[in-house]
């Protein structure tokens, strides 16, 4: 529970750091982006958009962990619900299914380009799809040499 | 693989929840057990057993050949 504990505020220290640096971008890119580096409306609101959300989710971990840190029965709950066998094995299988599903649709998309639209517009699916192949490969043998 | 957790549950009067929070697992994982939805890991199924005070041979049935 200690170790579960020391991993909130660890992940809060680093919450705290994307809130100061969502908070700079903000004023940099967003409000001053057109004084400091001539930047157009269209090019700060991006800023300002892509900042935003990384203040609001910044934010509301911040806001969460701190709740959970200063509540035992909510900082139990949390531990368990991390912890929880059961659940640890959904999200893994969950993850493989998905990126299973992920690389089959890349590759059908990979496929249907290539036939179609010329070895070009096939590039990006083709590239991703031996992406991660190689590093799903890569952290499968990872694994294997760690268990 | 069977077991009897709901049976030494009950028969102790002991709810989901308090075998939840006694083996720091979540409800829902002591329903999929006892539902045989779930195959409790070795750590897991050593705590029941303890908490049950008897042993893991006693408290899951291994039915010979399963997808594990």
């Amino acid at each position: 529970m200690e170790d579960f504990r020391n991993t909130l505020k660890k992940r809060s220290a680093l919450w705290l750091l994307l809130l100061i640096v969502s908070v700079s971008g903000i004023g940099l890119f967003f409000v001053f982006g057109g004084m400091v580096f001539g930047m157009n409306v269209e090019l700060r609101r991006s800023f300002g958009g892509m900042f935003g959300f990384l203040f609001i989710m910044s934010s509301v971990s911040l806001a969460t962990i701190g709740t959970t840190l200063g509540d035992e029965k909510k900082l139990k709950e949390k531990y368990i619900l991390s912890t929880d066998e059961r659940n640890l094995n959904i999200e893994v299988k969950s993850s493989n299914v998905t990126l299973n599903i992920v690389m089959v649709c890349l590759f059908i998309g990979f496929i249907f380009l290539a036939l179609f639209f010329g070895k070009d517009a096939a590039t990006i699916p083709g590239v991703a799809f031996y992406g991660i192949w190689f590093i799903k490969n890569v952290v499968k043998s990872y694994y294997n040499k760690k268990m | 693989m069977k077991n009897k957790i709901q049976e030494l549950r009950k028969a102790r009067k002991v709810t989901q929840q308090e075998l939840a929070d006694a083996l720091s697992v979540t409800r829902q994982t002591i329903i999929s057990l006892e539902n045989g939805k779930y195959n409790a890991s070795l750590t897991l199924a050593h705590k029941a057993a303890q908490f049950f005070g008897i042993t893991i041979e006693e408290l899951f049935i291994f039915e010979g050949e399963e997808n594990l």
